[in-house]
C-alpha cells in the first residue's frame, strides 16, 4: 500500500469508528426535501431591472443595447472614451475576427492570448452564460467559453449578456449548471468589480481582478 | 495532532499585551463594530433569515453525520473528475505531501490564496525551509507576511494593523513613495503582486465548499487573487479540512446566502469559483494539474460526541469573532492559534488537546453572543461548557478544585450555608477597609486580589434577606 | 396565585433588599408568596466552572427543596439563575433526578417576565423619579429572550425616564469565574460598556441580575461614579 492509500484508509476508518461509537444514527437523508431553500427572493421580481439594480449597487455598470450591433458600437465609442488601447477577447463565437470592425487605435488581442499579451491587456471581454437577478451576478460557464482570464486579468472586463438568461435566483443558476450534458470545469460567479478593505476597512476596488464591470444587456 | 505555531499557553502574558495596546484597541473596536452593522444590515434584507439558518445547519449535521458516506462519494468522483486527491492524517503529514508534490513539480515560486487550513499547518515554514518562495496573495495575508506576523483574524487577517503601520511597512520592505492613501497602497499590491502570478509555479488554495454530487470544490473571495492563484500556473494545490463537504450542489444556494452576509455583510462576495477539475484539453483554460489534499489533522476525534461535531459546521466566516465582547478587547494574536476568538476558542482546543490550551474555554463570559450571530447555529457556548468539564475531569486543578468541593458541601445544607455566611460576614467586617482587603490577604487569597484590583469588594448584608423574611416579611402574608 | 420565591444564594447574602422587593411585588400583584429557607444555590458556579459533580450536588438540593413546595410557579429575581434551572434537565439526563428537574424547570420563571407574561401586569403603581437605563443580561436575553418585559415594566413606573445605551445588551464581563480568572478582560468589557453612561446622564442602571449588578456597582464605586445601581425589584416596589 503506498502512503496515500493507508492514509485514506486510517481516515476513512477514524471517521467510520467516530460515527459509528455512539450509539443509533439517524437514517441517511437529505433534510431539504421539498428542494426549496430559504431566502429565495419573491418570483414576481422584474429580473432585468432587478439584476441591474443589485449589480449597480456593488459598482457594476449596465448598458442596454437592442442588439449586437448596437453594443459593439457602444462598446467601441467606451474604448475610445477611456483611450483603452487594446481588448482580449475569450473565444465566444460572436467575438470572432472583430478586428475587422474595430476602430483605429484598438487591438483586438484574439484567444488564445500569451501571458505575457494578457497582462498588458487594458480590457478584456466575454460573455455570460447567465444572470441572477437575487444578487445581480454573472455566471460565466468554463465549457461555453474559456473566460477564465479574460474576465480576471485585465482592469476593465466588458461582459454580453443576454436578458433572456437572467434567472431569478442562486438555486436556479446552480440547477441550471448541472442540467449541463457534463458538469463545466470551472464555473465563476461574478457580482462587481474585484474588492478589498484589508486596510482599515477602506473600500478599495481593483487589487487583483478588473476594476470596472461593465455588462451590456442584450434581448 | 496539532496547530503549527500554537502558543496559548501564553494567554495571560498576550491578554496583558493587548489590552495595553490602545492603537490596537481602537482599531478593533472599530472594525468589529462596522462589521456588525453591516452584518445586522444584510441579515435584515432577507425575511426568512432564521429559516436559512435552520437549514445550514440541518445540511451540516447530516453531512456530518454521515461524513463516512459522504467523503468518500465525494472523493470518487472528484477522481473521476481528474483531480488528484491527497489524504493526511496530520499536520506533519500534510506538510510532507506537499513539500513532496513541489519537489516533483519543480516549484520554486508558489501563490497563496488565503487559507486557514494552511496556517494551522504552518505550511509556508515549510516551504521556505525546503527553499520555495510562497507568496501570500490575498492583501490582508499578504501585509500580514511582510511584518513576519499571524493573522488576528479569520477573514480580515490584518484587522489589527491602522493605515499608518501598513504604510510603514510599505516603504521600508517595498521602497514605495509613503503615502497614506489605501488606493495607493493597494496599487502598489497589485503590482508587484502580479509579478508573482505571472512567475509563479504552483498556486495554493483553500476550499469553502466541497461538493459531493458533483466532486467540484468552490472558493469565494473578493480579491480576485485566488482566481488567479488557481488559474495562471500549471498546477493547483487545494487544502481542505475533511468537514468541509455538503451533500448537493443546490446547497449552495444556503450557504452562498449565509457565508458573505454573515463574515462581511455582502449579499454575494465578488467572485465564487466552483472548480471541478483540471483543464479537460490543451485548449483550455486552467491548470494542467489539480491537485487536492483532505486533512484530518485531529477532525476525525471530534465527529465521535455530537455536542462537539457540531464544531465541525463552522463555515469560518467570523462572525462571532466580531460579536465576541472578549476578541473585541484583546484582538487575534492572544488567542495564540491560527483560528482566534470564540471558535478558536472551542476549535483549537479540540484540534491541539486540552493540556496546552487549557486558558482557552475560560476565555469567556459565556454571554452568548457568538451563538445567535453562527449563521450554522453553533452552541459555542454550550461546547465551551462541555470543554471546561473536561478540563476539569484531566487537571483537577488542586486549589480550585478543593475550592469547589468546599463550596458544594456547603451548599448542600441551609446550616452550612448560613453559617460559612456569618463568618465571611465577619471576616468581611474585620478585615475589609473600604471596600479593599489588605495586602496580605490578597495574597493569600488571589481570587480576592484579582477582584479588588480594579473593583471595591461588595460587602456582605448586615442582615440576609432569609432574616428580614423570618423577622418581617413571612408574617405579613396578605 | 401561590408562588415560592427561589431568592438566589446572591441576593440572599448580598442583596437582599432585591429580595424583599420581589416579596412586595409579587404581592401587589395579587400573588401569595412563600420562601422556604431550606435553599441554597442553584449550582451554577460549579457548573459554569465545569465542576459537574459539584454543581449535580448543589442542584440536587435545590431540587430536594423546591420539589416540596406545592406553588404553582417558583419566581426568581435572576435571569442567570432562572437559566440554570432550566439546564438542569439536562444536566441531570439519565439519572433519577431527571423528572424532578423537568418538573421545577418548568414552573420556574424570571421575576419580570413572569409579572408581565404569566400575569399580564405591567403597572405595579410605582414611582421613582429618575433617568434610567435598563442592563439586558446575557443569560436573561439570549438565553430567556427576555428583552420587552422589563422595558414595559419601568415605563409604566412614574417619573421614570428609560434611556436605552448603544451598549444596553453588550456583556458587563462578569461571567462568574471568568471575572476574577480574567480580571483585566472582565473589566476592560465592563468599561466599554459604561463609555456610554457618561454621555447618557443616566441616574442608574437597572437590572435582574445581581451578579452582573454587583459587577456594575462594585466598578462604578472604585470610580468614584455617582450613577446607582438597582435590580428591577427595588424600582417597581418604589413608591417614591
Ligand atoms: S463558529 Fe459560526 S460564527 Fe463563528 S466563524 Fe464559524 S460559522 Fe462563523
Amino acid at each position: 500500500m503506498t502512503r496515500n492509500e493507508e492514509a485514506k484508509e486510517a481516515i476513512l476508518q477514524r471517521v467510520g469508528q467516530a460515527l459509528n461509537g455512539g450509539g443509533v444514527r439517524a437514517p441517511r437523508k437529505h433534510p431539504i426535501t421539498d428542494q426549496h431553500y430559504a431566502g429565495r427572493p419573491q418570483t414576481d421580481l422584474d429580473l432585468v431591472s432587478s439584476f441591474q439594480e443589485k449589480l449597480e449597487s456593488v459598482g457594476g455598470k449596465v448598458i442596454r443595447a437592442q442588439n449586437l450591433e448596437q453594443a459593439f458600437n457602444e462598446l467601441w465609442s467606451i474604448c475610445q472614451e477611456r483611450g483603452i488601447r487594446n481588448l482580449a477577447c475569450s473565444d465566444a463565437p460572436s467575438f470572432r475576427d472583430l478586428t475587422d470592425q474595430a476602430p483605429e487605435g484598438l487591438e483586438i488581442l484574439d484567444f488564445p492570448h500569451e501571458q505575457a499579451e494578457l497582462l498588458e491587456a487594458e480590457a478584456g471581454l466575454s460573455e455570460a452564460q447567465l444572470g441572477i437577478a437575487e444578487t445581480g451576478t454573472l455566471v460565466l460557464d468554463g465549457e461555453q467559453e474559456n473566460h477564465r482570464l479574460t474576465s480576471l486579468v485585465p482592469p476593465v472586463h466588458i461582459a454580453f449578456l443576454s436578458s433572456k438568461n437572467i434567472v431569478l435566483h442562486l438555486g436556479e443558476a446552480l440547477s441550471r449548471a448541472q442540467q449541463a450534458r457534463s458538469f463545466p470545469r470551472t464555473l465563476t460567479f461574478i457580482t462587481g468589480p474585484s474588492r478589498t478593505a484589508d486596510i482599515e476597512l477602506t473600500l478599495v476596488v481593483g487589487v487583483h481582478g478588473p476594476r470596472e464591470l461593465v455588462v451590456f444587456l442584450l434581448p | 495532532m496539532a496547530i503549527h505555531h500554537l502558543e496559548s499557553v501564553f494567554f495571560r502574558e498576550k491578554v496583558a499585551e493587548a489590552l495595553e495596546d490602545q492603537t490596537l484597541r481602537g482599531a478593533l473596536q472599530n472594525a468589529t463594530g462596522l462589521f456588525r452593522q453591516r452584518r445586522l444590515a444584510a441579515t435584515a434584507s432577507l425575511s426568512d433569515w432564521e429559516k436559512l439558518r435552520d437549514q445550514a445547519r440541518a445540511i451540516k449535521a447530516e453531512t456530518l453525520t454521515h461524513l463516512d458516506h459522504y467523503l468518500p462519494e465525494f472523493v470518487a468522483k472528484a477522481e473521476s473528475n481528474g483531480i488528484k486527491v491527497h489524504w493526511a492524517r496530520d499536520h506533519q503529514e500534510a506538510c510532507q505531501v506537499i513539500s513532496q508534490l513541489v519537489s516533483e513539480k519543480q516549484a520554486r515560486r508558489i501563490v497563496k490564496s488565503k487559507s486557514m487550513t494552511t496556517e494551522e499547518i504552518g505550511l509556508n515554514h515549510v516551504l521556505e525551509t525546503d527553499g520555495a518562495e510562497p507568496i501570500e496573495t490575498d492583501l490582508g495575508e499578504w501585509i500580514i507576511q511582510l511584518a513576519g506576523e499571524t493573522p488576528s483574524h479569520i477573514i480580515v487577517p490584518a484587522i489589527h494593523k491602522t493605515k499608518a503601520q501598513i504604510a510603514d511597512l510599505f516603504v521600508d520592505q517595498l521602497s514605495i513613495e509613503p503615502t497614506q492613501d489605501a488606493e495607493e497602497l493597494t496599487k502598489a499590491a497589485r503590482r508587484i503582486l502580479r509579478h508573482h502570478f505571472a512567475q509563479a509555479d504552483m498556486g495554493i488554495s483553500g476550499v469553502n465548499f466541497a461538493i459531493a454530487e458533483t466532486g467540484s470544490i468552490l472558493i469565494l473571495e473578493n480579491e480576485g487573487n485566488a482566481r488567479m492563484s488557481t488559474s495562471l500556473p500549471k498546477v493547483h494545490l487545494a487544502v481542505m479540512g475533511l468537514e468541509k463537504i455538503l451533500p448537493r450542489l443546490a446547497d449552495l444556494e444556503v450557504f452562498l446566502r449565509l457565508l458573505p452576509r454573515s463574515g462581511t455583510g455582502q449579499h454575494l462576495t465578488s467572485y465564487q469559483s466552483i472548480l471541478s477539475g483540471p483543464k479537460r484539453n490543451p485548449d483550455q483554460e486552467g491548470p494542467e494539474e489539480l491537485h487536492l489534499l483532505i486533512l484530518d489533522n485531529g477532525r476525525s476525534a471530534i465527529l465521535a460526541e455530537e455536542i462537539t461535531r457540531q464544531s465541525l459546521a463552522c463555515i469560518r466566516c467570523g462572525a462571532c469573532l466580531n460579536a465576541c465582547p472578549v476578541y473585541q478587547q484583546i484582538g487575534g494574536h492572544a488567542y495564540g492559534s491560527v483560528y482566534p476568538g470564540p471558535i478558536g476558542a472551542i476549535i483549537t482546543p479540540q484540534l491541539a488537546g486540552l493540556s496546552e490550551t487549557k486558558n482557552l474555554p475560560y476565555a469567556s463570559s459565556l454571554c452568548g453572543a457568538c451563538r445567535d450571530v453562527c449563521p450554522v447555529k453553533i452552541d459555542i457556548p454550550e461546547i465551551l461548557l462541555h470543554l471546561r468539564a473536561k478540563s476539569v475531569e484531566a487537571h483537577e486543578n488542586g486549589k480550585e478544585a478543593k475550592g469547589f468541593r468546599m463550596w458544594a458541601w456547603i451548599n448542600r445544607s441551609r446550616f452550612r450555608f448560613v453559617w460559612a455566611h456569618r463568618l465571611a460576614r465577619l471576616g468581611g467586617r474585620i478585615f475589609m477597609k473600604n471596600g479593599q482587603p489588605p495586602q496580605w490577604l490578597q495574597r493569600r487569597a488571589p481570587v480576592l486580589g484579582a477582584w479588588a484590583k480594579h473593583r471595591q469588594v461588595p460587602t456582605l448584608a448586615k442582615r440576609s434577606f432569609r432574616e428580614i423574611w423570618k423577622k418581617e416579611l413571612s408574617r405579613k402574608q396578605p | 396565585m401561590k408562588v415560592s420565591l427561589f431568592v438566589t444564594c446572591l441576593v440572599d447574602q448580598l442583596w437582599p433588599s432585591a429580595g424583599v422587593a420581589a416579596v412586595e411585588v409579587l404581592r401587589r400583584a395579587g400573588c401569595q408568596v412563600e420562601f422556604d429557607p431550606e435553599q441554597t444555590c442553584c449550582g451554577q458556579p460549579a457548573f459554569n466552572s465545569g465542576y459537574r459533580e459539584e454543581a449535580r450536588k448543589v442542584a440536587r438540593h435545590f431540587l430536594n427543596v423546591m420539589t416540596k413546595s406545592s406553588a404553582e410557579a417558583i419566581v426568581s429575581p435572576s435571569g442567570s439563575c432562572v437559566a440554570m434551572v432550566h439546564h438542569l434537565p439536562k444536566l441531570f439526563e439519565g439519572t433519577p433526578d431527571h423528572g424532578a428537574a423537568v418538573e421545577v424547570a418548568e414552573r420556574t420563571f424570571e421575576l419580570g417576565s413572569f409579572l408581565v407574561k404569566r400575569l399580564g401586569i405591567e403597572d405595579l403603581g410605582a414611582q421613582y423619579a429618575g433617568r434610567l437605563s435598563w442592563h439586558d443580561s446575557c443569560h436573561g436575553l439570549r438565553e430567556l429572550g427576555i428583552y420587552e418585559e422589563p422595558r414595559r415594566l419601568l415605563r409604566r413606573v412614574q417619573g421614570v425616564e428609560l434611556i436605552e445605551l448603544p451598549t444596553h445588551d453588550s456583556c458587563c464581563g462578569f461571567g462568574g469565574t471568568f471575572s476574577v480568572k480574567h480580571s483585566d478582560i472582565s473589566v476592560a468589557m465592563l468599561d466599554y460598556k459604561l463609555q456610554a453612561l457618561q454621555d447618557q446622564n443616566v441616574d442608574a442602571l437597572v437590572g435582574a441580575d445581581v451578579s452582573c449588578l454587583m459587577q456594575i456597582r462594585s466598578r462604578l464605586q472604585r470610580r468614584g461614579s455617582k450613577v446607582q445601581t438597582f435590580h428591577l425589584a427595588e424600582i417597581l416596589a418604589s413608591r417614591g
